[in-house]
């Protein structure tokens, strides 16, 4: 059972190694880390047969956390460049007859801006299952490196407001910085690698 | 009038006794004296407040400080201080007269530890005084030493009804069961490990005078005879050049200090690191948080079973662990869009990163995962995973799945309220469900909300609704562990509820009960759901469940993605269950062919884009085993990309037995990009499957 996924996670990232070289834009969606996530999101022109991992296999990675029954799905339209608005298509679906309110939010203002016409929040109408509702949103990259514009889109359910949320990854330029490190890294004596955090002592 | 007064006060308090100072008082206001000074209440001296410090415990022969302080509610008042010995062997106080004195500890016999008693009286000058007292223990320095506490955590609950988290309402939490060690503050070596007990308590005993500090690794390991278990929580996304099992763990350190000659208290608290609207510090509270509801988790199981042996677990707490995914899961740049577990692995992938979404706190998401972790090590999991939402029509394997690690959150954390946090500053609500009422109009076999609720209700001892009784968690453990694990149907609330009544007689009424609230049909239930009439609203193609085959016979029979909005191809009615004993062993014949009217509703074949045709797809199950093996090529029989058909002989024999085939058309979760052909929602198939003469 392991080596069915193997083999179709080997055939998937050949397949996408060629996808992102064709592709010229940015594009993701929230689909999770489960069978089916491996599936490429954009069309592309050659024929396409991505497996995914057999049931068997899929149960043993988790879809994810429960999550809103709200799709989020985007593109990001030409290259990031410095200055000059970047413009993004955000595509959302629901599984539910019901609006959908998408927030956009900026959390390092050092690193992106919206355009003065840019709206932070907009409802968008499902036009029906299964079908996406699109909206453009702009912002300006004040810097290199990796920037995010953070979406949430909330709907109201049998449950209450859920929300789904999702970060989307801006590449400027070829800047990528070293991730944070919650602490400080250190070897243990044994060589071990470990992240010292400061405790509070009484 | 303020100042009046106090003015007035000074000037009277020279009497020094209350008494005449109230007298005085009254007999000036009566006689209408201080023009504007309200006739109020006289002034009065308030008692200063003293103390004289915590109890020590020194070594002879050395300086010990008298750390004494006092305060008074009278603003003005000047204190004075004044420390006397009142027990013990007499001794020479330095600086007497001051809130900090300090003394020469005297020599004592061994074994022979002496108390001195201190005095500390504070004087405010206005006659108002106070004392307190303080215990020195003198003894002789010890070669070897003492150190012991509390390790704990700040964690951060919710706000009510899950509307982000309160950092306002952090509580201190015990580090259960984690390893504590104590570390040579100059060479960096372990000098002994020890685990926190279940209230955080740790004990060392080292040698005296040592440079040393404390550290709390963030795991929990007992090795050894059952139960046992090793879970550890690191960084997936720091030193990416190693494996995962070796990218770095959290550790706690406190400050280096001198082990002294004598018993030492010292409590470490790993901290969240937030400062009222950001985190500005490190998080240090976050792995323990995650390791401790992993304990509860395990906690809860050992009820069950004292004997579990846990398989290793890691968790992957990272700041940097986002919502972003932009190309699936990227673990090393924590690019990883969701919290999930990975079963090849034996992992939690957890999101830290602040102001988008993290889980440290959200307990109820860590452990719902944890289920999953549970759920493949422990029972038996046909959950066939994928993209979905709550309240979505979901196939029959994830809603169980998913139900089930959701009720287990509720049960192994005893609290039914499912909450999950996101936002900026962790402000707002993601999901919440309240895992033991929540009703949806929906319910069903084929709801997750209903498969929670339920297995919760047979848990809880809560009445409400049909649950009027209570299972406990034996039961349904002992039907998930033992003959769920090898039912030849696919692992559902069908399974469970079955062999749960036919172990349980005497709880029949109770669980016809709770399925007959959530739309589940309980009369002559079986694992098949045979019974079952639930149609979600009269839909196509949901019902039978199963669907008996006979072999050599041809039947019809669609998959349908009515209710798959995002086209994850996991929705009711698109995966199709078959069933068919196979008497005699042999090789078999799949010959499954999409029908001619389906053909008909086809888009035009592209012949660069395979999306616009069927592709059928099947896998052949016994007792929750895929029975397809591979073909020359090393791709699953079964799972072909043939257009519009799918047929192949078996390369195995097939023994003779109960068999479920799990059908499906393959284009349902293959099409989830923007603009794809005009595939039709509804796809129908000839099938025939034959025994090899």
């Amino acid at each position: 059972m392991i080596s069915i996924y193997q083999i179709t996670s080997v055939r998937f990232f050949a397949l996408l190694l060629a996808v992102s070289a064709m592709t010229a834009c940015q594009s993701g969606s929230d689909e999770v880390a489960g069978a089916g996530s491996d599936s490429p999101n954009s069309k592309t022109a050659t024929a396409v047969h991505s497996k995914p991992a057999a049931p068997a296999d899929a149960a043993r990675t988790s879809p994810g956390k429960p999550s809103a029954p709200i799709n989020i799905d985007y593109e990001i339209m030409g290259t990031p460049v410095i200055g000059v608005p970047l413009s993004i298509n955000v595509r959302v679906s629901s599984a539910l007859d019901q609006p959908v309110t998408v927030n956009y939010r900026i959390n390092d203002t050092t690193s992106l801006m919206f355009t003065d016409a840019q709206s932070e929040r907009v409802s968008l109408v499902p036009v029906g299952d299964e079908t996406f509702s699109a909206e453009q949103v702009t912002v300006i990259p004040q810097r290199e490196g990796r920037l995010f514009l953070n979406v949430s889109a909330e709907i109201e359910t049998e449950l209450g407001m859920m929300a789904k949320v999702m970060a989307i990854p801006i590449q400027v330029g070829s800047f990528r910085p070293t991730p944070q490190v919650n602490g400080e890294l250190i070897t243990g004596d044994d060589g071990e690698a470990l992240i010292s955090m400061p405790a509070k002592e009484e | 009038m303020g100042s009046i007064y106090q003015h007035s006060r000074r000037k009277t308090v020279g009497i020094g006794i209350h008494l005449l100072l109230l007298t005085g008082a009254v007999a000036l206001s009566a006689c209408g004296g201080g023009g504007g000074t309200p006739a109020s209440s006289p002034p009065v001296n308030r008692m200063p407040t003293v103390s004289a410090g915590a109890d020590q415990s020194v070594a002879e022969m050395t300086v010990v400080n008298l750390n004494g302080s006092g305060s008074d509610p009278d603003a003005g008042d000047t204190l004075t201080f004044a420390w006397t010995q009142t027990a013990g062997q007499s001794v020479t106080i330095n600086n007497a007269n001051t809130a900090n004195a300090d003394f020469m500890a005297p020599d004592v016999a061994a074994g022979a530890p002496e108390v001195l008693t201190f005095q500390l009286s504070v004087s405010d000058g206005n006659g108002g005084n106070a004392t307190d007292t303080t215990d020195v223990t003198v003894q002789e320095p010890q070669a070897m030493v003492t150190i012991s506490g509390k390790v704990q955590y700040e964690f951060v609950p919710p706000n009510a009804n899950c509307f982000g988290l309160n950092y306002s309402g952090i509580v201190v939490r015990p580090i259960r069961q984690a390893t504590v060690q104590i570390v040579d503050g100059d060479t960096g070596g372990v000098i002994d490990t020890t685990v926190s007990s279940d209230a955080g308590d740790y004990s060392f005993t080292v040698a005296a005078n040592t440079n040393v500090f404390l550290r709390v690794r963030a795991e929990l390991i007992r090795g050894g005879a059952n139960p046992s278990w090793n879970v550890e929580v690191r960084d997936n996304t720091a030193n990416t050049g190693s494996p995962l099992s070796q990218r770095p763990l959290y550790v706690l350190d406190g400050a280096a200090f001198d082990s002294g000659g004598l018993p030492m208290t010292r409590d470490l608290t790993a901290t969240t690191g937030w400062s009222g609207a950001s985190y500005t510090g490190v998080r240090a509270a976050a792995p323990f948080s995650v390791l401790d509801t992993i304990y509860s988790m395990m906690s809860v199981i050992l009820t069950e079973d004292s004997q579990a042996n846990f398989q290793p677990l890691d968790a992957f707490w990272s700041v940097n662990n986002t919502t972003a995914t932009p190309n699936g899961p990227d673990i090393d740049s924590g690019e990883i869009g969701t919290t999930f577990y990975r079963g090849d692995i034996d992992s939690l992938f957890l999101l830290g990163m602040e102001n988008d979404d993290t889980e440290e706190f959200d307990d109820h998401v860590v452990a719902h995962e944890w289920g999953h972790y549970f759920e493949d090590n422990f029972l038996r999991s046909d959950n066939i995973g994928g993209s979905h939402g709550l309240l979505q029509a979901l196939d029959m394997r994830l809603a169980f799945g998913e139900g089930f690690a959701t009720a287990m959150s509720g049960i192994g954390l005893d609290d039914p309220i499912y909450c999950d946090t996101s936002g900026a500053g962790q402000g707002n609500r993601r999901v919440d469900i309240d895992i033991e009422n929540d009703s949806v109009v929906a319910e069903g076999w084929y709801n997750e909300i209903s498969v929670l609720n339920l297995i919760y209700d047979l848990w809880d001892t809560n009445n409400d609704g049909a649950d009027t009784g209570s299972l406990g968690l034996g039961p349904i453990y002992d039907v998930l562990t033992g003959i769920q694990a090898v039912t030849p149907a696919f692992t559902s609330i069908f399974s469970l509820a079955t062999e749960l009544k036919a172990q349980n007689p005497g709880q029949a009424a109770l669980i016809d009960g709770i399925l007959t609230e959530h739309s589940i049909t309980s009369a002559d239930i079986d694992i098949y759901g045979s019974t079952e009439a639930n149609n979600h609203g009269g839909a196509a193609d949901v019902l039978p469940i199963y669907k008996d085959v006979q072999s050599g016979t041809t039947f019809n029979i669609c998959s349908n993605s009515q209710f798959d909005s995002g086209r994850a191809g996991n929705k009711l009615s698109e995966h199709r269950y078959l069933r068919m004993n196979i008497p005699v062993a042999s090789r078999y014949t799949f010959d499954i062919r999409t029908d001619a009217a389906t053909l008909l509703l086809l888009p035009p074949d592209d012949p660069t884009d395979d999306r616009d045709q069927s592709d059928p797809d099947i896998l052949i199950y016994r007792i929750g085993q895929i029975q397809n093996v591979f073909d020359a090529d090393g791709f699953p029989q079964g799972l072909s990309g043939e257009a519009n058909q799918e047929v192949f002989t078996t390369l195995n024999t097939l023994a003779a037995g109960d068999y479920v085939f799990d059908f499906n058309e393959f284009r349902y979760e293959d099409e989830q990009s923007p603009d794809p052909p005009d595939f039709p929602a509804r796809a129908c198939f000839d099938i025939t499957i034959t025994p090899v003469p």
